[in-house]
């Protein structure tokens, strides 16, 4: 897994052993005013193509943001995968272009809620949110988010996307999710990663992707000082750059890629 | 001179990854250069490899002294810890008025500094590089949304600033920063070339013009000079087609969206929406070209030529690319004056190593291996070639009421001469002798020509698949058919726009009609982009190339530089390995895991 350095925004990259391709998220600017940068095409897509990579297996949104989606256009259309995951789609401009996009290009769109259970090349992913029944806002929301658990072997991975206590919360009540690598929630808000995930996970390793000196202060300390009391080594995108996770089934080794 | 470009080359690139003591590459230098000498005399052939060995301990050396990165004042970095400050600067560069994406106009603005003074009153000398974005609101009328140059902010015209004015503001200085992921564009080596170290954005209102000049009046000048350019193309054309000849003819790229330069990568055909090789090489040659038509001598229409294409280059402010392709474009004419054979390839060489000495670390940069890959290509493969087939059927059509001639002629030319004048004789039947031989014989340049740029085309966007997947991560599927419109267009459009703009100043009348013949030009050229770049085809993006592929297509591009002086099937044989290397470098799915040299942490 790489955590891909896309300033105060997520993109992770999951490859599996069999060497299926997911990208979950793709960057993106920050509010409505947009960037000059096009996160898709000018961060997300070079690393991929660094990577060797012409074609996505699969694409994933986690939840409607601008950080989150600003890039999923381009990467659409350069890696042209052949499905997109989805959870709760609220009422967004943003979101219904990246949607009609992924349906000009011939991508399966694929909804998928709480319980999914499946393989992907590999590894086992489980969807612990969002519930089918979950009230649809006016507008995208973090606790809109999609979290995944990839396991493979012994070893695996939460991804949280945004969410922040009243997902974790439940998803620690009814999933009780194990997990040796952690994407944090929120880039580090004191919203998200509560004690009762981080008891829950136990996490051996946690990623941050977030931005340098962003206006938001995050990481929030709160955070960090969580994750330390959890014996939590933990990597952040604005110190570390691109980040990567080898995990084998028994152990994880990480990488500072963005270091190479 | 192309080897010794080659030779210095290669030893500017063992300078950077195979790094030695100074001394050594000295040492080694001067035996190379005495023993080149002593063999000079004794047996040539010897001599000149190790004249090639002392060029290449030249470069090793010169990259080392140089150094790799650009050495920059960096005084101005430890004031970017998120205090304001008040920073006295001057304008090295100024941009044009351009929309945010905020709604809002901006300038972008180079300065030097001057002075620092820190919030706590501390004034401290520094001369560094420093990117200032000023920003205003914009005042929504429908002229300034069409036209950024016609900006207004709420107390009227948009103020800006020009090069050589002196402004203080206080603003909060930033570091740039790459986003650190492997294969991510070097955002802040990019600045650091052009000696910026740090950003910084203030407000319009808060930005002071102070009194007084700072800096060269030649830079004051030329900024001068290119603003009332633009301001002129803005007059000539409406915006969307001003924003396009400001980008193709000045090299002002202010005003081009994204969605444009995106239609022109799709396309293959960016190099035209920028001030490159090729938009100097027309203008130089339609001038050098009138110049001996109004039966100016040689040496003078050379030297005229040379001259103004310097001027052109000084106008445009793009840079290192455009004085590379006058360089080139000058060393081209002289070494022409001297009847020398291969003369491109030489005048190539001595272009190539006149910059590398000039500056080394050109020629990491794309651009500069674009350039010389494209004119390497036309002058080592295409040239020869043509010379062999094309040309000598054009050869053939010569002299043509001339009964003897043919027998000066290959006998398949002779035969292709003797066809043709069979088909004017039955021609001339029905209009004549005289216009069944311009027409017969026109038809049949016109063909050869045609072939002659299908052909020049082709192999220009095989042979250029390795820096496009390298750099662009493009195949540039449609590059072919879209550059077979545009370049001729280009062509028509370059000499029309230059008139235009200089009859522009004189009277608009006068302009009109070469500004007509530019808009219809520039018509074709955006509709070929837009239909062609439109096309799924067109959207092919390829991954970085492995070590492996990169180095099979090198070979597969040098086999058939070597092949194309030789036997046609060895010709044929270089052409098919720079194509199969380039369908290769599309198509073959290559998929490399990222490099695991350095763990940071076990569990």
């Amino acid at each position: 897994m790489t955590s891909i350095d896309v300033g105060e925004g997520d993109s992770t990259l999951l490859v599996t052993p069999q060497r299926r391709t997911l990208l979950i998220d793709a960057g993106g600017p920050i509010g409505p005013g947009g960037s000059q940068l096009d996160f898709g095409e000018d961060v997300v897509s070079p690393y991929l193509w660094h990577r060797g990579i012409s074609r996505l297996d699969a694409v994933a949104i986690t939840h409607g943001h601008s950080d989150h989606i600003g890039g999923m256009i381009a990467v659409l259309k350069n890696f042209k995968p052949a499905e997109l995951w989805v959870g709760v789609l609220p009422p967004s401009a943003a979101l219904d272009q990246v949607i009609t996009t992924a349906q000009t290009l011939g991508v399966r769109v694929v909804r998928h809620w709480e319980g999914d259970e499946f393989s992907f090349g590999g590894t086992t992913v489980s969807v612990l949110f969002p519930p089918r029944d979950l009230t649809v806002g006016a507008k995208p929301q973090n606790n809109d988010s999609m979290v995944l658990h990839v396991s493979y072997g012994e070893s695996s991975i939460l991804l949280e996307g945004d969410a922040e206590k009243r997902v974790e919360r439940r998803v620690v009540a009814l999933h009780h999710p194990r997990a040796a690598l952690l994407k944090v929630g929120h880039h580090g808000s004191a919203n998200a990663t509560t004690p009762e995930l981080v008891d829950s996970a136990k996490p051996a390793f946690a990623v941050i992707s977030v931005g340098p000196g962003n206006s938001f202060g995050l990481p929030r300390m709160e955070t960090l000082d969580r994750l330390a009391r959890a014996g939590t080594r933990v990597y952040r995108t604005d110190m570390d750059g691109a980040m990567t996770f080898y995990l084998d089934g028994r152990s994880i080794t990480a990488f500072a890629a963005g270091l190479q | 001179m192309a080897w010794a470009a080659g030779a210095h080359a290669l030893g500017i690139i063992a300078g950077v990854y195979c790094w030695r003591p100074a001394l050594w590459w000295l040492i080694a230098g001067a035996t190379f250069v005495f023993a080149a000498v002593y063999f000079s005399q004794r047996r040539a052939r010897l001599g000149w490899w190790i004249a090639l060995g002392a060029l290449f301990i030249a470069g090793a050396l010169h990259i080392q002294a140089r150094g790799f990165v650009q050495r920059i004042n960096t005084s101005i970095q430890p004031y970017a810890d998120g205090q304001e400050v008040k920073v006295t600067a001057r304008v090295t560069h100024d941009g044009r008025l351009r929309p945010g994406s905020l709604g809002e106009i901006r300038q972008i603005l180079d300065l030097e500094t001057e002075q620092i003074t820190t919030s706590a009153g501390q004034v401290v000398p520094a001369q560094s590089g420093l990117r200032l974005s000023i920003y205003r609101p914009r005042a929504h009328d429908p002229v300034s949304e069409e036209d950024p140059t016609q900006a207004q902010d709420s107390f009227g015209p948009a103020r800006t600033f020009h090069c050589g004015d002196r402004i203080v503001f206080s603003a909060k200085l930033k570091l740039p920063r790459n986003f650190r992921n492997p294969g991510a564009f070097d955002y802040r080596g990019y600045l650091a070339d052009r000696g910026i170290t740090a950003l910084a954005s203030a407000k319009a209102d808060t930005v002071e013009l102070l009194p007084g000049f700072s800096g060269s009046w030649i830079g004051a000048w030329r900024s001068r000079i290119h603003r009332d350019i633009v301001a002129e193309v803005h007059q000539l054309w409406e915006p969307r087609q001003a924003a396009l000849i400001d980008a193709m003819v000045i090299g002002d790229e202010a005003f081009i969206d994204r969605d444009t330069r995106m239609d022109f990568q799709r396309s293959g055909t960016y190099h035209v929406l920028v001030v490159s090789g090729m938009n100097l090489s027309i203008l130089a040659f339609v001038v050098f070209w009138t110049l001996r038509r109004l039966r100016l001598p040689d040496v003078p229409a050379t030297a005229l030529t040379v001259l103004l294409c310097v001027t052109y280059a000084f106008v445009t402010e793009v840079g290192a690319p455009v004085w590379r392709a006058t360089l080139m474009c000058a060393v081209y004419l002289t070494t022409r004056l001297l009847y020398r054979e291969r003369a491109m390839v030489n005048a190539l060489g001595a272009a190539a190593l006149a910059l590398l000495v000039f500056d080394p670390r050109q020629l990491f940069t794309a651009s500069f291996q674009m350039t010389f890959l494209c004119v390497l290509i036309v002058s080592a493969i295409c040239i020869p070639i043509l010379q062999r087939t094309s040309q000598l059927y054009k050869g053939g059509l010569a002299h043509w009421d001339s009964p003897d001639y043919a027998a000066f002629l290959p006998p398949e030319v002779a035969q292709f001469r003797v066809e043709l004048q069979l088909i004017a004789s039955r021609i001339a039947r029905f209009i004549g002798k005289n216009w069944s031989g311009h027409i017969t014989r026109g038809t049949a340049r016109f063909a050869l020509t045609a072939s002659e740029l299908v052909f020049v085309s082709a192999v220009m966007q095989i042979g250029l698949a390795l820096p496009m997947a390298y750099y662009f991560h493009r195949a540039t599927t449609i590059g072919m058919p879209a550059n077979l419109v545009v370049v001729p267009l280009t062509q028509l459009l370059m000499p029309a726009a230059v008139a235009a703009i200089a009859l522009g100043f004189v009277s608009p009348w006068l302009a009109k009609v070469p500004a007509v013949v530019t808009t219809l030009a520039l018509q074709g050229i955006t509709g070929t982009v837009r239909g062609l770049g439109a096309t799924h085809i067109a959207d092919l993006r390829v991954p970085m190339p492995s070590f492996v592929m990169m180095l099979l297509a090198a070979a597969a591009l040098a086999l058939a530089i070597t092949a194309a002086r030789r036997r046609p099937a060895v010709v044929a044989a270089g052409l098919a390995a720079v194509l199969v290397a380039s369908l290769a470098l599309t198509f073959i799915p290559l998929f490399r895991r990222s490099q695991r040299s350095r763990p940071v942490f076990w569990k």
